[in-house]
C-alpha cells in the first residue's frame, strides 16, 4: 500500500497528488492522510468518481486517513463507455443566471439549460462553476438534483473556492469539489470544445 | 420526481406565465421542475412545467378554481423508450 502525508496541503494538493498516485498503478490501495474535512470529502469524491472502493479513518489530532481502493479495471472501462462522457467538452458556468436583461429570466433560463444538458448525452466531461456559478452547486439551489444525477454519471462537477469563500457559501457545498483557479485554468486549456454560459 | 416514467408536463402561453405559475406551485409546496419545452408538444412557449403524476388533481383543481393558469396539461409516459403524450387539458 502507497501512503500519502498530505497534511498542511492546500486543496487540490491532496486530491491531485492521490490521483496522480492512482493512474500509476493498475491496481492496490493508496493511504492519504489530511488533517482538515473538505480535503477528506474531496477523497471520498475522487474515489465515487474513479468508482473504486474507499474507506475512512478518523485518527487523532483532527488528523483523516482516506485510503482508495483501484482494481483491475474491466469494470471500470465498461463503465466508462456506458456513460457516455464527451472527454473534450467543457462548460463553464459564470453566473447564477444565463445571460444579462433580466435576473428573473436568468435563473429560469439557467435552470432549463442544466436540465438540458442533464437529459442530453453524451455528457461533458466537466463542468466548472464559478463567481455567482456556485450558487448553483450549493445547498438550497434549483438544480442540485440535475447536477448530482450528472455527477454520478461521471461528469466532473468542480466549483471555485474564492467563490464559494466570497459568498459564504463554502460549508453548503452539496455537490461536485472545490477547486482553485490553477484547476480552472487546467480543465479550460486541456479542452478544445469549452461552453461558457452565464 | 425525476427519472419516473410517468409525469405531467403544463404548457404556458408565455414565458410571464410560465414564470408565474412556477411560483404558485412552489408556494403551494408541489414539487415541479421548469424545463424546456419537450419537443414533442410545439404549440406553447419555450418554457414548460414538471410535475409528478401523484400531484394531477391536486393541479387541475388549482386550474379549475382559477388559482392556476396554464395552457395545457399532458401525462408523458416512457414505456420502453417510446414516449407518449396524452393531454389532460
Amino acid at each position: 500500500m502507497k501512503e500519502i502525508d498530505a497534511r498542511g496541503l492546500e486543496c487540490p494538493k491532496p486530491v491531485i497528488l492521490t490521483k496522480k498516485e492512482l493512474d500509476s498503478i493498475k491496481e492496490g490501495k493508496v493511504r492519504t492522510t489530511v488533517d482538515n474535512e473538505v480535503a477528506r470529502e474531496n477523497l471520498i469524491k475522487l474515489a465515487k468518481s474513479q468508482n473504486a472502493d474507499f474507506e475512512v479513518e478518523e485518527l487523532e489530532g483532527g488528523l483523516f486517513a482516506v485510503t482508495i481502493e483501484k482494481k483491475a479495471s474491466i469494470e471500470t472501462e465498461n463503465h466508462k463507455k456506458m456513460v457516455e462522457v464527451d472527454e473534450n467538452f467543457v462548460i463553464a458556468i459564470q453566473s447564477e443566471h444565463m445571460g444579462r436583461g433580466d435576473e428573473k429570466l436568468g435563473e429560469i433560463l439557467m435552470k432549463s439549460f442544466i436540465y438540458t444538458v442533464k437529459e442530453t448525452k453524451p455528457y461533458p466531461k466537466t463542468m466548472l462553476f464559478f463567481n455567482s456559478g456556485v450558487k448553483l452547486t450549493v445547498a438550497e439551489s434549483e438544480v442540485l438534483d440535475d447536477l448530482k444525477a450528472l455527477e454520478n454519471e461521471g461528469v466532473e462537477i468542480i466549483s471555485c473556492g474564492t467563490c464559494l469563500d466570497y459568498f459564504n457559501l463554502k460549508d453548503k457545498l452539496e455537490v461536485g469539489s472545490i477547486s482553485n483557479m490553477y484547476t480552472i485554468y487546467e480543465k479550460l486549456r486541456n479542452s478544445t470544445n469549452v461552453v461558457t454560459i452565464g | 420526481m425525476d427519472g419516473e416514467n410517468i409525469f405531467l408536463i403544463l404548457t404556458f402561453d408565455s414565458t410571464h406565465h410560465a414564470m408565474r405559475a412556477e411560483s404558485i406551485l412552489k408556494d403551494e409546496k408541489i414539487s415541479i421542475k421548469t424545463i424546456p419545452t419537450p419537443r414533442d408538444i410545439t404549440l406553447s412557449c419555450g418554457l414548460a412545467i414538471k410535475a409528478s403524476v401523484l400531484d394531477k388533481e391536486k393541479i387541475v383543481k388549482m386550474y379549475e378554481d382559477k388559482i392556476l393558469d396554464f395552457k395545457n396539461l399532458y401525462e408523458i409516459s416512457i414505456i420502453d423508450n417510446k414516449r407518449e403524450l396524452k393531454k389532460i387539458i
